[in-house]
């Protein structure tokens, strides 16, 4: 039995310590942002981010993740009040099938996190380990690009609202 | 008697003249005329069959490896290049006329090769392995001045070099050719074949392994008598290529010819780090001069070793018992063990981990460089991939990892500092991947392959 | 807009009007195929699935439902077939659910495959829709003693020169739809059109970018139990030999299943099926002979095997003169068709239920 912080919420794990990220977040979780592609940190179709980095959860075994802090595109936002990340993807329409667009999102989100402006050529080599089978890539870049400045002015109007 | 008698004006007289005989030669030692500067000559004035052979004769040179950057123009310089005596930045080769070669004569572009000094008269670093260079023969040099000279021209000033006093003196290099440069050229060996001297030709001149392979003495160049007793490059072991390899499965012609050509082999794994570049170009040359490097270089490093084959390998690998540190375990089972122990040929299947040298490496390095970068996928090509996993682990489960993997598969002892070795692995290889062009840059780029 | 969309039998049946009386017959209505009638052949997938209700459902609640036995996997077509059915039904883009791929309540429209859904699948519900609106404008125009030239649609409902309404859900009855399509329809002009044409959202994105149930994979359902397939190391390996008897006693293992030379296992949770798939495998002995055809020489091998030309374009002009031919041949590597996860179909078999 561990405990695992995810979206910031405690949950008691009942797996081997060996067991991947990804099962737990969807077995055990019942969370279906972070998907199984490949199961072998080739394909990026898993990656969340702990402790503010992009990690591949299907290679990542719980016994790394003792004190961290684990966070899906589940614990950004929601349909009606999606983060800016998620409305910069639904506005550029940046999805074929989807299927590696949650893993795109979370490795993007931590680049944002770290780098608010990103170039493209910045982006295009944060994003190079997640794949896309269907070709969407422009829509991602041009996503990645719109979310920067989403938040932008979310942090912007929330400087305004607190006086800053 | 006074005639006897040495004169103090006599005395002065020689010292005087010693002096000036000293400092005329130690003038003549460093000094190195301009070769006049030319008009950059037009693409079309070289035979598009030379040129073609000196893209040819670049790619087993691994030029672009220093000479361009990432996000840079191909040969456009400015990669640093980290020394024990500082950053050296490689320079501009492409023709513009400024920042580049484009006002170099042949004949001074065959003097930088053969003798490490630019047009200008100034010495090179020996960053630049003329050192190895001197073996080419001239006509190479016309066909790789040909196709350097065929390039776009790039507007790009390379960074000062950052070395310590007295080394940016660069008359010093002066001192240090006198000590170093071996002069004399290739001489074919006529007891041995001639695919046998041709890779030879290359292993010791253009293709420059040794600058690699080949351990340094405190003043950077290479130890004549270790050659190819294992170096280094950019933080990784340049591993031995001689009679002390430490492949679990010895290297023999037939090996060498594949991994070269194609990066990888069953029996060994995957060229990572600088070597991805090196077999990155090396697709692109000719076949039988692969084939040559892999003759002489399976000769250079000895008798086969029959008796320590794959199967016997992974015999032994086998039977050894479960041992080591269990976090290690844990991890390896989780996050390594379902390509490496997958059993699906490579390059898509990981190595079994028993053949792998960076396990029996004398030190960890290439291991925690792999386990922290992990392998890109060449863009375009048929090539390995392996997640890197510097976001997920700290340094302690990283270093858990290895001593688990060194335990349960070498019968090497434990590492020395491993803490260590993973701390420089995570700085550096930060740094690197910042600046490398990498494998997947021209000119291995597939749709340039056999263009002029 | 995150639930999935599960419509089983009993709910379609539930739903509202009575015009589903094939059910009772045992057999899916969409699943009645094309009667041996001579005459000009149908358009799109109404060639072999004719019925008209087969593509749309309207309930007397004036909910409407369009069917596709296409499977939606990113083409967008969903969203494309729910405004295809709007414009032709004269309803809001939001009135229309879209069904797709479900053997019980959608046609049998083969694979998914060659970007035929659109030609295929949407030409159908175009027709449908288009023939459906006629229905409901005779329907009216019988209720109303008036000629259904005289009869408009708008937003729903079928109305008349004075501007009274009568809603579709008011208008269907009984088996109304339950009638085979014409071989024309009274398409609507594309120059009126506004849904077609003009760009909507697609409807599948919000719940795919906040980890919303947007696959097969997202469903979870209670009891449900995880598998794996042990893969044979080459195609067309024997299973020689497998001792299951170790890996059933792993923890949560449920079962290892063997059928010739297929094995699987059976866990409680995802994990345990990985773990036990991989000692499995570990326990087992295959035969391999190799039946892959040269992988060095597969242009030759691909392009000597039997096949069926197709002119993508052919466009002369015969007053053109002096002409060069360039002639080219253009090749790209083979590329496995397969899919990314682990894909499974659905069956939720009548005792679950």
């Amino acid at each position: 039995m561990m405990t695992l912080k995810v979206n910031g919420q405690e949950n008691h794990i009942d797996a081997d310590p060996d067991t991947p990220l990804l099962y737990v977040l969807r077995d055990d979780l019942k969370l279906n942002a972070a998907k199984f592609g490949c199961g072998l940190g080739q394909c990026g179709s898993c990656t969340v981010i702990v402790d503010g980095k992009a990690v591949l959860s299907c290679v990542t075994p719980l016994l790394l993740l003792e004190g961290k802090q684990v966070t899906t595109l589940e614990g950004l936002g929601t349909v009606s009040a999606p983060a800016p990340i998620q409305r910069a993807f639904m506005e550029e329409q940046a999805a074929q099938c989807g299927y590696c667009i949650a893993g795109m999102m979370m490795r993007a989100q931590a680049l944002l996190l770290r780098n608010p402006k990103p170039t493209d050529a910045e982006i295009r080599a944060e994003l190079q380990p997640n794949l896309c089978r269907c070709g969407t890539h422009m829509r991602i870049l041009r996503a990645v690009h719109r979310a920067a400045r989403l938040m932008d002015t979310a942090d912007a109007s929330a400087n305004e609202r607190s006086g800053q | 008697m006074a005639g006897m008698a040495r004169s103090p004006r006599i005395i002065a007289g020689i010292v005087a003249v010693a002096l000036v005989v000293g400092a005329a030669a130690a003038f003549a030692m460093v000094w190195r005329p301009a070769i006049a500067a030319i008009e950059p000559p037009s693409p079309a004035s070289f035979d598009p069959a030379v040129v073609k052979r000196g893209r040819e004769l670049a790619a087993l040179g691994n030029c672009n490896n220093c000479h361009t950057r990432r996000d840079g123009q191909d040969f456009a310089g400015g990669l640093p290049v980290p020394t024990p005596f500082g950053v050296v930045f490689s320079s501009n080769i492409t023709p513009d006329p400024q920042t580049g070669i484009g006002r170099w004569s042949e004949a001074a572009f065959g003097r930088a090769m053969s003798t490490g000094v630019n047009r200008e008269g100034q010495h090179l670093y020996p960053t630049f392995p003329y050192d190895h260079f001197t073996n080419v023969t001239d006509e190479d040099d016309r066909a790789l001045y040909a196709f350097l000279m065929t390039r776009p021209p790039v507007h790009a000033v390379a960074p000062r070099n950052e070395l310590v006093f007295p080394l940016d003196q660069r008359p010093i290099i002066a001192g240090w050719k006198l000590l170093f440069l071996r002069r004399e050229t290739f001489q074919p060996d006529p007891a041995k074949s001639a695919e046998w001297n041709r890779g030879a030709y290359l292993v010791d001149g253009l293709a420059h392994c040794g600058a690699c392979h080949t351990p340094r003495n405190a003043l950077g160049a290479e130890r004549v008598r270790a050659q190819f007793a294992g170096g280094e490059a950019d933080n990784w072991r340049a591993y031995a290529l001689n009679d002390r390899a430490h492949a679990p499965v010895p290297w023999n012609a037939e090996s060498l010819y594949a991994y070269l050509r194609h990066g990888w082999h069953p029996d060994h794994g995957t060229a990572r780090g600088p070597m991805a570049e090196v077999v990155s170009n090396l697709s692109t040359v000719p076949d039988s001069d692969v084939r040559a490097i892999a003759i002489y270089m399976a000769d250079v490093s000895g008798a086969p070793k029959p008796e320590r084959n794959r199967v016997a390998v992974l015999a032994q690998a086998e039977s050894a018992p479960a041992q080591g540190d269990p976090t290690g375990g844990a991890i390896y089972a989780a996050a390594c063990a379902a390509c490496h122990e997958s059993g699906r040929p490579l390059p898509y299947g990981g190595v079994n981990l028993a053949l792998s040298t960076a396990v029996t490496s004398p030190d960890a390095r290439n291991l925690a460089n792999i386990i922290l970068a992990g392998v890109p996928a060449v863009a375009g090509e048929r090539s390995p991939i392996m997640p890197g996993f510097a976001a997920s682990m700290t340094d302690a489960q990283v270093a858990s990892l290895l001593n688990y993997l060194r335990a349960r598969f070498s019968k090497e002892p434990p590492w020395a500092d491993v803490e260590k070795t993973i701390a420089d692995a995570r700085r550096t290889q930060t740094a690197l991947l910042q600046t490398s062009a990498g494998p997947r840059d021209a000119p291995a780029d597939p749709s340039q392959r056999d263009q002029p | 807009m995150n639930a999935p969309v599960i419509l089983d039998r009993r709910r379609v049946l539930q739903g509202g009007g009575a015009l589903i009386v094939s059910f009772s017959l045992g057999r899916a209505f969409a699943e009645e195929g094309a009667p041996a009638v001579a005459g000009p052949k149908r358009p799109g997938s109404l060639a072999t699935a004719p019925y008209l209700d087969s593509w749309l459902r309207i309930d007397a609640d004036g909910r409407i439902t369009a069917f596709t036995g296409k499977a939606e996997l990113g083409q967008g077509f969903k969203t494309a077939f729910q405004q295809i059915a709007a414009e032709q039904l004269d309803v809001p883009f939001e009135a229309i659910r879209v069904v797709t791929a479900d053997t019980q309540l959608t046609a049998n429209e083969g694979y998914t495959a060659g970007s035929h859904s659109m030609q295929d699948s949407g030409t159908a519900i175009l027709n449908a829709a288009a023939q459906v609106r006629e229905l409901l404008v005779a329907e009216a125009a019988r209720r109303l003693g008036l000629a259904a030239e005289s009869l408009k649609t708008d937003n729903g409902a079928v109305v008349d020169p004075d501007g009274r309404r009568i809603t579709y859900g008011e208008l269907v009855a009984a088996d109304m739809l339950h009638v085979q399509a014409q071989a024309q329809s009274k398409l609507k002009d594309p120059a009126t059109f506004k849904i077609m044409g003009h760009p909507v959202p697609r409807v599948d994105i919000p719940a795919k970018v906040t980890g919303g149930e947007a696959y097969v994979q997202d469903m979870r359902l209670a009891g449900m139990v995880h598998a794996r397939v042990v893969r044979p190391p080459s195609c067309g390996a024997q299973l020689v030999e497998c001792d299951g008897s170790a890996v059933e006693k792993l923890p949560g293992v449920v079962k290892v299943v063997r059928d010739g030379n297929f094995l699987a296992v059976v866990a409680d949770k995802e994990f345990q099926a990985v773990k036990a798939m991989n000692a499995l495998a570990a326990a087992t002995k295959w035969k391999e002979s190799p039946s892959l055809p040269k992988q060095d020489d597969l242009l030759n091998v691909i392009t000597s095997l039997p096949s069926q030309g197709s002119t993508i374009l052919n466009r002369s002009d015969p007053s053109v003169s002096g002409q060069k031919t360039i002639e080219a041949i253009y090749t790209r590597p083979y590329q496995s068709h397969g899919s990314i996860g682990h894909p499974a179909p659905w069956r939720i078999s009548s005792k679950a239920r």
